[in-house]
């Protein structure tokens, strides 16, 4: 495979993301070890998949720790004397703790807030009248490596926390995380992003950076020569593609089965985990493989159980039977664990041969393509909505999974809204009110009065907005600004396996296509582009001319334009345009004209509000097209199931 | 001769130089308690009010707080009343933490700030506390009635008990082992009781079992790994820290009582015996040092303070540098070199010889004299090891000089640090092992501003701290008006090439002595919006506050005002000032609704934001399960919806929902098992259920009540009675009338039931392209074969072909295949 090959060629150059591990399970360690003695660690649901993703339990008993509990069910009469905490510092959770502590007096309880002590958890801690009998400190889990090109910034439900609740909480968390990323590898030279919160941060980044300045430890950093720049992306410039299917197949069992803690929800049949990240040799192979192909994916990985099976036949003298039985050890866990992937690839294969998939991403296809729903693809829609399971297993959502996953996917009420969510996106103003209205009343009906809410919110952070809402959108010079989106940025790519749009099968997400803009890649270049491109061609070529290499419009990889020529189109995305150049200071100018020669081997990619693993596939298509990484920092790693949730009403 | 001063000891030196002349003339020590500071730091006396004094005889009869400098000058004045004081003594950050009897610290800064106090909790109010054992961060005391309590840190106080060691007389003496160097990294104490010793900390109490006490004194090393115990009959032992190894003993002088241990590095001992001081080595031996008043010791990290009345020196061990270049005899090139100086200074020939025997050890050399002068306390012996490193260096051609350049910038310091006029006599190794900054901070608690900017510049760093200090000393000192004492400061400040970072730092000093204009001038200066918002709340800048802390775009300080603004306003006044950054007030509404805190209901009603008051009422009965109560409930909600008109459709789902829950009150009437209660279930479900039950008409009565869409109710309906396996209503539903939804949902349904019989029923009312694949699917491979032809199908009729087993029918397909693909 030629694709995985240049990839770690990629891999090894700029930013070692592994630094950031050592530097959180050093921190974490020296937390544990202010409390003494045997201790319990409670858990916040939220910072347990990071906390795993940091240090594995052995690690955790050598410092004292006996037993860990979720938050919800708490330490209990554990005989432990110390009992720490790692919350994050939401109210509902820390009045859950100052139950617990109440409850617990005696021990000696720790809080640390995860990823950082704010003055409204102290105050929660105070109302509850537990803060003189708890230490309250922070643990930094801010910016966690999941994989050699994905940071987790550790803000699950962001979105709806910024859109709906208007609480920007998260943006100082992560605008600290990306500052100690920027303390280990320099600081970005230029930050470029969509959206009205991107713009939030990287004020918040810049105002950060000047007040280190002023100290004395300012001068010290100086811009990376790592990262040529962080592209921030504002979920809400992009709602529509977290809402589709993602057609990879980490994406598929994502959404088949749900991922948690870089494992698949619920394990295999009995229960047992079955690994999902890039530490495991199998499924790094196959993760970004698209949908067309598991199928033949599944035909090789069974051949290779086969083999390996069958290699102790092939041993024939004493020593290849004793280097054998040598392997065996390892050999039966390898082959344990290809046969968990195996149930799982088939599992997933089941799911896109079904009916009931064939129809959802024809109704998916359609309307990306720009086209209205034909009556049967509305009669599925009604059928869903008449036949809704509201207790099904949610994917993504749910952690306990009771049975293995059927062929046909369940009726959930987040099934359905992503389908009605796509169709508002997707339609704009060509979207009846007589239809809203239908469905209004239908989700109602499906899954009861409470959902009003449910509805409500949906229509406030735009992702269903009811059409008389649609219509009286400001600023926008277009009807359907998808549609020109669609035409602009060449989101709809019929037949073209090389594109990005691979991960969606037929779909580029606008969000990979913002970044593609900035990189000036020739996918977003079509002839509608050309136009655009040819103010910026006019100083490149000059510049050219007097050069002697030749112009290759292939020669891309980092950002370098900035939005220049794209005021159109990015006036249609929703929210702010960011573009700043974080200069050096002053006394450190030799070394931007060192730079300038070299090009930074990485970009970075912060997504607020999360992005999904097929996102992530793409990017990791275009790190290898372009001979340049893109590390992905995400608040969350979503499916459009945890990506709706926060937004619904639950009971 | 710089060795003069220099005492063997087996085969180490100890070095032992005279700092300084006290300037204290004529105190007589014996009658203060002294606590004097490591790092060089001051000494602090108080008279010791257990003494009687005879009258007239003493200067200070107050009860103040004297500070001096080591060189005993004084800095200042602590004016110190209340209880008598169980014990005091220095911080890290040159503060005075000083324990009441009752309990209560105080904790005093150099700079005359008004002291930080905190008690040590009840048990210490209580009973009294007796006596203080104090590390750089922490402290320990002990009770009257024999409980330590512990304080890991003085900054953030959190008064813990130790374990009960289940003491029944005072110890014989206690001495408290730092977090950093114990095992478990939390304090530890030793207690001398009995002829054992004890150690105590927060989980329990261990025995060490030792039988040569009782121990009048106990040291734990600076490293932690060695205690020194001096028995009460004079044998002194350094043992391992876990008193299971033994490495030297000897016997103290009887003159006079121990009067305290402090170590002398990590190996060596050093006790005073009044007016004696004795070091004993690592084997035992010891030196003695005869002095002319009792000596009083201060431990620091390279060697031993000695001060008396009179005179302050230092005992230190002479490092293997020193000892290369000065031991008689010494013949290692360092030594060479520096003799090299002193005959080339006398034009002799010998000096290029020397030079050129020392040849490849010249690096070596010049290191060594490097180093030596580092560690050398005399300015003169210092410049002639420079300068002989300067000359070797001018041999080599590949050397860096930087190691001199800063050797000799660091000695500048030092030295200018250890005069008369400042009195720290710090050491070179203990100015690296402290930040430069606390350096100059040290300089700045004795308001020495000058030297401290001009110690800056000499070493390239930023002075803004000295500047900050300097602006704040002179707004505290100051009596002019605001306006005059701002041109003042903005006259100085603007002259620095860059601006300095803390404006809200002299801010708030000049709040706090009553210049408000001034602060709110200098506040504009401030780049750190995080740190404006509590001054200016501070100041009743409310708005201003709110400003800032929205600018920052941190959250949190936008709550922190928001916290404040709720406490001071009245909820009318608050509800409108909040309402005036709508930011603001969402984060309001968000903490509102996460703490269920009632008064977001007043704020909603307000705000005449009826939409979101009934949703408070849909989200607080989510879990009501009396139906009576939710009906009730849910009605006030609705007549909120009615007033609000952009609230048409949630008004309609509120009004069925309550009709929907008057219909299932009454089901449930009929229902006596609880688990089958209607309550609760959404109309759609409570639809199956009805049919699920068999209960048609009632079912179709739903149906027009809630004018349930034809659609929805068919495939509800084929469900069910799929579901219950009801063949015959389902047959009588599928030819009353044509199908709204079509048949492929009855043959789906029965399918997914396994009911091929049934689904095939179905097929044939199924569109002619399907029938084929769907009775392929219930293996009806005839049937399939005729809707196949029938379609005129050819890839469908393969695929029967390749799946039929019976060969007559196998036959037949491929004729047809024929015909079909013939034509």
């Amino acid at each position: 495979m030629h694709a995985s090959d240049s990839g770690t060629d990629v891999g090894e150059r700029g930013p070692r993301l592994q630094q950031l591990k050592e530097l959180l399970r050093s921190e974490l360690i020296a937390i544990l070890d202010t409390i003494r003695g045997a201790k319990a660690l409670v858990l916040d649901r939220d910072v347990s998949a990071a906390l795993s993703a940091v240090v594995d339990f052995a690690a955790l008993k050598e410092h004292g720790v006996e037993k860990m509990f979720l938050l919800e069910t708490g330490a209990g009469d554990a005989p432990v004397q110390g009992v720490v905490y790692l919350v994050q510092p939401n109210v509902r959770k820390l009045r859950l703790v100052a139950e617990q502590v109440r409850a617990g007096s005696g021990r000696e309880h720790s809080v640390q807030l995860v990823p950082r002590r704010t003055l409204l958890g102290e105050r929660v801690l105070e109302e509850a009248g537990v803060l003189g009998d708890v230490t309250l400190g922070e643990l930094r889990l801010d910016a966690v490596p999941l994989d050699d090109d994905v940071v987790s910034l550790e803000q699950p439900g962001m979105f709806a926390a910024l859109y709906l609740d208007g609480d920007f909480s998260g943006i100082q968390s992560v605008a600290r995380a990306l500052m100690r990323l920027q303390g280990l590898w320099g600081f970005f030279p230029r930050i470029v992003g969509k959206g009205d919160y991107a713009q939030m941060l990287a004020h918040s980044l810049e105002r950060m950076r000047a007040e280190l300045g002023t100290g004395s430890a300012g001068d010290a950093l100086a811009l990376s020569s790592a990262f040529d720049a962080a592209v921030v992306v504002d979920r809400a410039a992009d709602v529509a593609t977290p809402l589709l299917t993602q057609l990879t197949y980490e994406g598929l069992v994502s959404e088949v089965f749900g991922i948690v803690g870089g494992a698949v929800a619920g394990g295999d049949a009995k229960g047992a985990r079955v690994a999902a990240s890039g530490d495991d040799a199998v499924y790094r192979a196959i993760r970004d493989v698209g949908f067309a192909d598991v199928g033949a994916l599944l035909g090789a990985m069974t051949r290779q159980l086969q083999t390996s099976y069958e290699s102790r036949h092939q041993a024939r003298t004493v020593q290849e039977i004793r280097s054998f039985v040598g392997r065996l050890g390892g050999l039966q866990a390898e082959h344990q664990a290809l046969k968990a992937h195996v149930a799982v690839a088939e599992a997933v294969l089941r799911r896109t041969q079904s009916d009931d998939f064939g129809a959802l991403l024809d109704i998916e296809q359609t309307l990306v393509a720009g086209a209205d729903l034909d009556p049967e693809q509305r009669a599925y829609v009604d059928r869903v909505l008449a036949l809704a399971d509201s207790h099904a297993y949610v994917p993504g959502v749910d952690t306990e999974r009771r049975d293995p996953p059927a062929p046909a996917a369940p009726n959930s009420l987040h099934k359905v809204l992503r389908i009605l969510c796509l169709c508002a996106l997707w339609r704009g103003p060509a979207l009846k009110q007589k239809t809203y209205d239908a469905w209004y009343d239908e989700i109602v009906a499906a899954f009861g009065a409470h959902h009003t809410i449910t509805l409500d919110n949906l229509a406030r952070v735009g992702l269903l907005p009811p059409p008389s809402a649609a219509r009286s959108q400001p600023g926008s010079a277009h009807a359907n600004p998808r549609g020109f989106l669609r035409k602009a940025l060449n989101l709809a790519v019929a037949d073209d396996a090389d594109d990005v749009a691979y991960a969606y099968a037929g779909y580029a997400p606008l969000s990979v296509r913002l970044l593609q803009v900035l990189t000036q890649d020739p996918a977003v270049h079509t002839p509608a582009a050309s136009s655009r491109y040819a103010a910026l061609l006019r100083p490149l070529a000059d510049r050219l001319a007097t050069q002697t290499q030749p112009a290759t419009p292939q020669s891309v990889g980092g950002v370098r334009g900035g939005w220049a020529g794209w005021e159109d189109v990015l006036a249609e995305v929703p929210g702010a345009t960011v573009d700043i150049m974080q200069t050096p200071a002053a006394d450190a100018a030799d070394a931007r004209a060192q730079r300038l020669g070299v090009k930074a081997p990485a970009t970075l990619v912060v997504f607020l509000g999360g992005c999904t693993s097929a996102e992530i596939a793409a990017l990791r298509r275009l790190s290898q097209q372009h001979g340049h990484r893109y590390v992905v920092a995400t608040t969350q790693i979503l499916n459009g199931n945890s990506f709706l949730d926060p937004l619904i009403q639950h009971k | 001769m710089t060795t003069a001063e220099w005492h063997a000891l087996q085969d180490t030196f100890y070095r032992k130089h005279r700092l300084y002349q006290m300037q204290w003339a004529g105190l007589d020590l014996s009658k203060f308690r002294i606590a004097a500071s490591s790092f060089a730091g001051p000494i602090a006396l108080q008279r010791d009010d257990r003494l009687l004094l005879e009258a007239g005889s003493a200067p200070m009869l107050d009860s103040s707080i004297h500070v001096y400098s080591a060189s005993g000058q004084t800095i200042g004045t602590i004016e110190y009343e209340g209880l008598h004081m169980a014990g005091f003594s220095w911080n890290a950050r040159e503060e005075l933490v000083c324990v009441q009897e009752d309990g209560n610290v105080r904790v005093f800064s150099l700079s005359g700030r008004d002291p930080v106090s905190f008690s040590l909790g009840p048990e210490a109010r209580e009973h009294g506390v007796a006596e203080c054992c104090f590390w750089d961060q922490g402290l320990v005391a002990m009770t009257q009635d024999l409980r330590f309590i512990y304080v890991n840190d003085i900054g953030e106080p959190k008064p813990r008990m130790l374990a009960d060691a289940q003491l029944t007389e005072p110890p014989h003496c206690w001495t408290v082992v730092p977090p950093h160097l114990t095992l478990s990294r939390h304090v530890e104490v030793l207690v001398a009781t009995g002829a054992t010793v004890l150690c105590v900390d927060a989980a329990g109490v261990q025995d060490q079992l030792l039988d040569q006490g009782p121990y009048a004194r106990i040291s734990v090393s600076p490293n932690g790994r060695l205690a020194a115990l001096c028995s009460l009959q004079g044998r002194i032992q350094v043992v391992s820290i876990d008193f299971q190894r033994s490495f030297s003993e000897c016997t103290a002088p009887a003159s006079s009582a121990l009067a305290d241990i402090a170590w002398c590095g990590s190996d060596a001992a050093v006790l005073s015996f009044g007016d004696e001081a004795l070091l004993v080595g690592p084997f035992g031996d010891t030196l003695s040092f005869e002095f002319d008043a009792p000596v009083h010791l201060v431990q620091e990290l390279d060697g031993v303070r000695m001060f008396t009345d009179d005179v302050h020196e230092l005992l230190s061990k002479v490092g293997e540098d020193s000892k290369s270049v000065f031991q008689i005899g010494s013949t290692a090139p360092a030594a060479l070199l520096y003799d090299a100086v002193d005959t080339m200074r006398a034009h002799s020939s010998r000096a290029d010889e020397i030079v050129r025997s020392i040849r490849d050890d010249m690096p070596q050399a010049v290191d060594t004299c490097i180093a030596a002068a580092g560690a050398e306390p005399d300015v003169g012996v210092q410049q002639a090891l420079l300068r002989a490193a300067s000359l070797g260096k001018s041999f080599l051609t590949a050397y860096n000089g930087d190691k001199l350049v800063d050797m000799c910038r660091s000695l500048r310091v030092v030295n200018s640090l250890a005069s008369y006029a400042v009195g720290i006599p710090v050491t070179l190794v203990q100015f690296h092992s402290l930040p430069f900054e606390e350096w100059v901070e040290r300089l700045l608690h004795r308001n020495l501003h000058q030297l401290a900017l001009r110690i800056c510049a000499h070493m390239d760093a930023p002075a803004d701290q000295v500047y900050v200090h300097w602006a704040c000393a002179k707004i505290r000192a100051s009596t002019i008006d605001d306006d005059a004492l701002y041109r003042i400061l903005r006259e100085r400040l603007d002259t620095l090439p860059r601006a300095i970072a803390s404006y809200v730092d002299i801010a708030e000093v000049a709040n706090a002595c009553g210049f408000q204009r001034l602060a709110i001038r200098l506040l504009l200066h401030e780049p750190r919006a995080a740190s404006q918002v509590p001054l200016l709340i501070s100041m009743g800048q409310d708005d201003a506050a709110m400003d800032a802390a929205m600018r920052s775009g941190d959250a949190d300080l936008v709550y922190f005002v928001i916290f404040h603004l709720f406490k001071a306003l009245s909820l009318g006044d608050f509800f409108q000032t909040i309402a005036r950054t709508p930011a603001a007030a969402r984060l309001f509404e968000k903490y509102c609704t996460d703490m269920d805190a009632p008064v977001l209901e007043d704020y909603y009603f307000q705000d005449d934001a009826f939409a979101k008051s009934a949703r408070l009422i849909v989200v607080e009965n989510l879990h009501e399960s009396d139906a009576v109560k939710l009906v009730a409930n849910l009605k006030v909600a609705l007549k909120m919806l009615h007033n609000d008109k952009a609230s048409v459709l949630e008004a309609r789902a509120m009004d069925q929902q309550i009709k929907l829950l008057q219909v299932q009150q009454q089901f449930s009437r009929d229902i006596s098992n609880e688990e089958d209660s209607y309550i609760g279930l959404t109309l759609n479900e409570t639809l199956a259920r009805t049919l699920a039950a068999g209960n048609y008409s009632r079912a179709t009565k739903l149906r027009t009540d809630f004018k349930v869409p034809e659609r929805r109710f068919y495939y509800i309906k084929v469900h069910a009675l799929v579901g219950r396996r009801d063949w015959a209503e389902l047959a009588r539903l599928a030819h009353a009338r044509k199908s709204p939804i079509g048949y492929r949902p009855f043959v789906d349904e029965c399918v997914a039931a396994l009911q091929y019989q049934e689904a095939a029923k179905y097929v044939p009312k199924c569109d002619v392209q399907d029938r084929a694949a769907l009775f392929m699917r219930i293996g009806f491979y005839h049937e399939a074969a005729q809707a196949a032809v029938q379609a005129r199908d050819v890839d469908t009729l393969r695929q029967v072909h390749a799946a039929a087993t019976d060969p007559t029918l196998q036959h037949d397909i491929a004729q047809q295949i024929e015909q079909l693909t013939s034509r």
